[in-house]
């Protein structure tokens, strides 16, 4: 089945999973074989795949779902990829000359792009490392997330007091930075805002 | 780098602080780095686990991505069938050939096995000097989760860093993949000017031994056994059992 631009943008506001399907079937070979052929490998691929769908996701939140496209959603989405994948290799310092391409709708002084595509690599490295917590601290960022305060997630926990989880929280909070700060990339996303 | 004024900062947050702390706090602000930037970061950590939407589409992508993987492979194997069936048979007659080889291979393997124990990356990584490779560090934090897939994606970031190729080749033994590993300790051997030489041969010298190449092994045990290295007993003491198997 083949979805237009319109289903396409409302799919993806919806985290709607054929539509995710889709996007990824018709579209991740083609940025596994540009990053492949430019310096990148099949890990790099997929890490400009998930940040370009996060970037996508907040500009289409951002503009509403009612965005026309003058072009396709492909050429669009692949101009997210392209840049992303330009800015990596920028901060891994490959000496190649390096060009942006203008993304239809994403003019600078409208919207922060730099900003969207380092918070999206961070999510990215973030659950990476939440993955290497233990269950116990898993399960206590799960219910921070969920936004309950510290008396309900005690409840929910079965721990004494809120000062049982406060504790808990910071020590698997402790944890997460350590194992993100340790991260190479994550030191050089502030490249991202270097001009 | 480990937050130093997490609670500190929690408790800002949460509004705990009392009015002279609060004030010293603010003015801290002004003047501390770290503090400005622990600051900064607990408010980007905090904004990525509240984040449920986009926790959420990340984690369906995922499962996609996962979910394909896998039917690849099925097609992989549906569209190889025949090959695969043309190489069992092979196989099987190459099995009869082998059994005389693998009686003698098994009494190297034993060899391998009582001898070869995973070296452990906590003594490096807490000594390593500040001017370390930063995936290295990263890699070896893996390789002492046991990660070792994921600690050779780090290593080979530096594939010139001479401890990354060691623990590269430490990783690759763990992974079964021996003959990678005899490629890291060559490199670390020939690159001559370094301390990790004798840990390179012991290790290259038991990949040889595991696989087979008797002949390289001996080779490099006897050297080893000769020098006045920390392998030297215990090669001493395998070149023994390797004559008596």
């Amino acid at each position: 089945m083949r979805y237009v631009t319109e289903e396409i943008v409302q799919g993806i506001l919806d985290h709607d999973r054929m539509v995710l399907s889709y996007i990824y079937k018709e579209y991740f070979s083609y940025v596994k074989k540009y990053v492949k052929s430019n310096s990148g490998n099949d890990e790099d691929a997929w890490d400009v795949f998930q940040d370009a769908i996060g970037v996508v996701y907040d500009f289409l939140k951002h503009k509403g779902a009612g965005l026309s496209f003058s072009s396709s959603f492909s050429t669009f989405f692949y101009s997210v990829c392209y840049n992303i994948w330009q800015k990596r290799l920028r901060y891994r310092n490959v000496r190649r000359k390096l060009k942006g391409v203008l993304i239809e709708g994403l003019s600078e002084t409208e919207w922060d792009f730099e900003g969207i595509l380092r918070y999206n690599s961070q999510m990215r490295i973030y659950l990476k490392y939440l993955e290497m917590l233990t269950d116990d601290c898993k399960k206590t960022l799960e219910l921070v997330r969920k936004g309950m305060d510290g008396n309900e997630i005690a409840h929910e926990l079965g721990l004494n007091s809120a000062q049982v989880f406060y504790n808990k929280k910071r020590n698997c909070i402790k944890k997460i930075i350590e194992l993100i700060n340790n991260d190479p990339e994550y030191q050089n996303l502030n490249d991202y805002e270097k001009p | 780098m480990i937050m130093k004024n997490l609670e500190k900062i929690e408790k800002y947050f949460k509004g705990e602080l009392e009015e002279s702390d609060l004030w010293e706090f603010k003015k801290a602000l002004e003047t501390d780095v770290l503090l400005k930037n622990e600051l900064r970061q607990y408010q980007e950590i905090m904004e990525l686990t509240r984040n449920e939407e986009k926790q959420n589409l990340m984690a369906l992508l995922n499962e996609i991505h996962q979910e394909n993987k896998i039917s690849s492979k099925r097609l992989f194997l549906n569209r190889h069938k025949v090959s695969l069936i043309a190489a069992s048979v092979l196989l099987f007659f190459a099995v009869g050939g082998s059994l005389f080889l693998m009686l003698n291979r098994n009494s190297q393997e034993e060899l391998f096995a009582s001898y070869y124990s995973t070296e452990s990356a906590s003594f490096n990584v807490r000594s390593a000097t500040a001017g370390m490779d930063q995936p290295v560090m990263q890699g070896m934090q893996f390789y002492e989760l046991q990660d070792y897939s994921t600690a050779l994606d780090m290593f080979s970031k530096v594939p010139d860093n001479i401890m990354g190729r060691l623990y590269s080749g430490l990783s690759h033994i763990e992974l079964g993949e021996f003959d990678k590993a005899i490629d890291d300790f060559k490199f670390v051997i020939n690159h001559n000017d370094n301390l990790f030489i004798d840990q390179a041969e012991w290790y290259l010298a038991l990949c040889y031994l595991k696989t087979n190449k008797t002949k390289e092994a001996t080779k490099y045990f006897e050297k080893i056994a000769g020098d006045r290295g920390f392998f030297k007993t215990k090669a001493q003491k395998l070149l023994t059992d390797l004559k008596n198997k």
